[in-house]
């Protein structure tokens, strides 16, 4: 019995040391961005930007080779299908590449318009690539973005992963939603995808010119590319692709200044927002109603030159003032994503899905099937509740 | 007949052990609830309604094998349906078990493949379980019983820390709209749950053994509803975190779900628990399973120590598991509904009914005629 046992125990340490898969880690080489885009020819391109630890306290710059010197270097290659293009990187690598590190992932304009459904389905059926990983379309050249330097990081894939998933911070733009998030949104019934972009600044390698207020890093993370099931349709800017957020619940945090009532802006950082979207189907007709609540805190104000004594917060008809400028601009900018959603026929809010979840019945007897037919064309009511929780650390407004 | 003669014993806490982890690992692989039918959105209710079908198919199988408590299913099958039927039952019982732990370990295998070890072939993942599972089985059925208990409490807690950190990632959207296309395509992903519930034919083996014998049937019947009640609490946070689509077209939807979220900034894979889960269930039913097999097979062919039989039995096992399914495909296909409920349906509820009225007619045969 006693030898049983031995051999058991020799046996399990065996199997233990993975002799076909084993995987040392010095001979491997870690992607930690991966970028996909398409060529004149129809070609995936794959770009992988690689970590090179050992420099990355240096601060050197990028370079397109591997180098002991360089914290980060890229590698660019070509095939039929991005599983090819992938593959096609490794022959330039003295080392096993691998993608179970990648923080972010990236997507040409160029190949969102053509479809990213073959770079979805390489990502959700590779046993290493995760969908808990950042995704984001880029504007612009997305070759020049992976190999830009950005100052918060030697390795940008990081800066880019971080600037996509910001914790505490105000981002008026699309949070990133994350490959698992953007998969379920184009696999849900009336629901459309809405990435974050990653605009490069002028000067960085910018192909569309749409420009950036940031002089400091390459990137700017702002605005949302509306999809139509796979196909990306559209741009959104910042106010339009906060507004499809509000509407979805998916932002909480976002910078809205208001006019005050004793002149000048009162600045408002919105903390809360919480949102229904409820159909309606009244004689034939779907309609919606989304109600928005939204809580905030006075974050500052303008107009205290002298004499001027600014918003008298304990004066309730001045907060109600404030609470309803604040709810006008949540509208205002809920009704823009609303307007782009129905340009695009792109049903990026999600007001199809409502219908699907909560008038299963209608959206089964044939308003399903002709939901982009009606979408221009279905009236959306919005009403959103405003609420101000404090004035921030001062009861009244500095006045000199 | 030779009846089952055993110094073993194993409480009925340790049997309860055993089946809720068997069934909640080869529910969990694959999450048939979601890959088998059409429930969708509503598997947590298909779930509900395979786990109440399946307490009363335990307590069927329980129940008749307190009838004759001091003999294993293999015993009473020749007594109720006469030498050739009962013979032929009990070749379709060891048959059972052979399935049972071939699939569990193949489906095992697969796993190991498919997302963390390409290149190692099936043979070798397939041996590795299969000799831990026989070499248990040799020990017999109480260090099996004892490794069980002890595995319980990881095991539940592996799974319950895998929902846990997928919980902050479920959108309840995603469960929406709940029963609204009738019970349709919710009982078509009943069936094969249900059938997979064919483990509990293990029951009819271990009876005699079991200890305390008051609480035999109990413990069959509860470990029938906990399990199925965990597997509704599962299909609910894995469509609710993966949506129905992703998550009804995943080969393992549960290792899908548990590999695409990030808990915490910190702690940012989990799928480890949950896949050490599976192999702790693995080795708990799959040595429960050769060991039924090793002693069905030594009562029918009469060998007096079960143990001889279980390296025979244990490299049918692993050969099973290697040549009866080609690839995945093959393997997913095969508990497709009709074909793998029916199948069920045949070589282990038609026994059992035919049993059950056996019984029932020589007990009544036995008031009305006093013999």
């Amino acid at each position: 019995m006693r030898l049983i046992a031995a051999l058991a125990a020799l046996f399990m340490a065996f199997s233990a040391a993975g002799c076909w898969d084993r995987k040392e880690p010095d001979d491997m080489v870690f992607a930690v961005a991966l970028g996909f885009d398409i060529d004149k020819d129809g070609d995936y391109v794959a770009i992988a930007q690689f970590a090179n630890p050992m420099a990355a306290k240096g601060g050197v710059g990028p370079t397109s080779q591997p180098a002991g010197s360089a914290p980060f270097w890229t590698n660019c290659a070509k095939g039929r299908t991005p599983f090819d293009a992938l593959s096609n990187l490794s022959p330039a690598l003295s080392r096993e590449m691998t993608v179970s590190n990648i923080e972010v992932l990236l997507i040409s304009e160029r190949l969102a318009r053509r479809g990213i459904a073959p770079i979805m389905d390489l990502v959700a059926r590779d046993n290493e690539l995760r969908l808990a990983v950042s995704a984001a379309v880029v504007d612009g050249s997305l070759q020049s973005l992976l190999e830009s330097q950005l100052p918060e990081d030697p390795i940008p894939a990081l800066a880019i992963q971080r600037m996509l998933n910001p914790i505490h911070s105000i981002d008026p733009s699309a949070m990133s939603p994350g490959l698992l998030q953007s998969i379920a949104d184009m696999l849900r019934p009336g629901q459309d995808l809405l990435m974050p972009v990653l605009r490069l600044n002028a000067g960085a390698g910018s192909e569309s010119g749409t420009g950036s207020t940031s002089t400091g890093s390459p990137v700017t993370h702002m605005g949302s590319a509306a999809f139509h099931r796979d196909k990306m349709i559209g741009w959104l800017d910042g106010h339009e692709s906060r507004g499809a957020n509000f509407a979805r619940s998916r932002s909480q945090h976002a910078p809205i200044s208001v006019q005050s009532p004793a002149g000048g802006l009162v600045s408002i950082h919105i903390t809360h927002v919480e949102s229904t979207i409820t159909p309606r189907y009244v004689d034939g007709d779907v309609s919606i109603l989304i109600r928005a609540k939204v809580e905030g805190h006075v974050q500052g104000q303008t107009g205290l030159d002298e004499g001027q004594a600014g918003v008298n917060f304990a004066d309730p008809e001045s907060l109600q003032h404030l609470r309803s400028r604040l709810a006008q601009c949540v509208r205002e900018d809920i009704e823009h994503a609303l307007a782009r959603s129905k340009q695009y026929k792109s049903d990026f809010v999600g007001l199809g899905n409502a219908v699907y979840r909560r008038l299963p019945q209608v959206w089964r007897a044939g308003v399903g099937e002709r939901w982009y037919e009606l979408l221009p064309d279905v009236p959306v009511q919005v009403e959103v509740e405003a609420t101000l929780t404090s004035s921030g650390l001062l009861r009244e407004s500095l006045h000199y | 007949m030779r009846m089952a003669k055993t110094t073993e014993v194993m409480s009925t806490r340790q049997l309860a052990g055993i089946l809720f982890m068997m069934r909640t690992t080869v529910v969990i692989s694959f999450v048939p609830l979601i890959t088998t039918g059409s429930a969708a959105q509503d598997a947590w209710a298909a779930g509900l309604i395979a786990g109440l079908l399946l307490t009363l198919a335990a307590w069927a199988v329980a129940g008749l094998a307190a009838r004759y408590p001091k003999l294993t299913v293999i015993d009473y099958s020749r007594m109720l349906l006469g030498r050739f039927f009962g013979t032929v039952v009990s070749l379709a019982i060891s048959w059972h078990f052979l399935l049972i732990a071939a699939t569990d370990v193949r489906i095992y295998a697969e796993l190991m493949r498919v997302a963390f070890m390409p290149n190692t072939p099936i043979w070798f993942t397939t041996v590795a379980m299969v000799f831990l599972a026989s070499l248990a089985a040799w020990f017999g059925i109480e260090p099996i019983g004892r490794a069980a208990e002890a595995f319980l409490p990881f095991f539940v807690a592996f799974i319950a820390l895998t929902l846990l950190g997928a919980a902050p990632s479920v959108n309840v959207q995603n469960l929406q709209p709940a029963l609204a296309r009738g019970p349709g395509p919710i009982f078509s992903s009943v069936w094969t749950p249900l059938s997979i519930g064919l483990q509990w034919v293990s029951v009819g083996m271990l009876f005699p053994q079991l200890t305390p014998e008051d609480q035999r049937v109990r413990s069959a019947v509860v470990a029938a509803a906990v399990s199925s009640a965990v597997l509704a609490v599962v299909a609910a946070v894995l469509v609710g975190v993966l949506g129905t689509n992703l998550s009804s077209k995943s080969l393992f939807p549960f290792l899908k779900m548990a590999r695409s979220v990030r808990p915490t900034r910190t702690i940012e894979r989990i799928e480890i628990l949950g896949t050490v889960a599976w192999g702790l269930g693995l080795f708990a039913g799959g040595s429960t399973m050769v060991y039924c097999g090793s002693r069905a097979m030594a009562q029918i062919l009469r060998i007096q120590e079960s143990r001889k039989v279980v390296p025979a039995f244990g490299a049918l096992v692993a050969l099973y598991a290697m040549y009866a399914y080609e690839d995945a495909f093959e393997l997913v296909g095969f508990f497709r509904p009709p074909g793998f409920p029916l199948l069920i349906a045949l070589t282990a509820g038609v026994p059992y009914a035919l049993m059950w009225a056996s019984h029932v007619a020589r007990h009544l045969v036995r008031r009305h005629f006093g013999r």
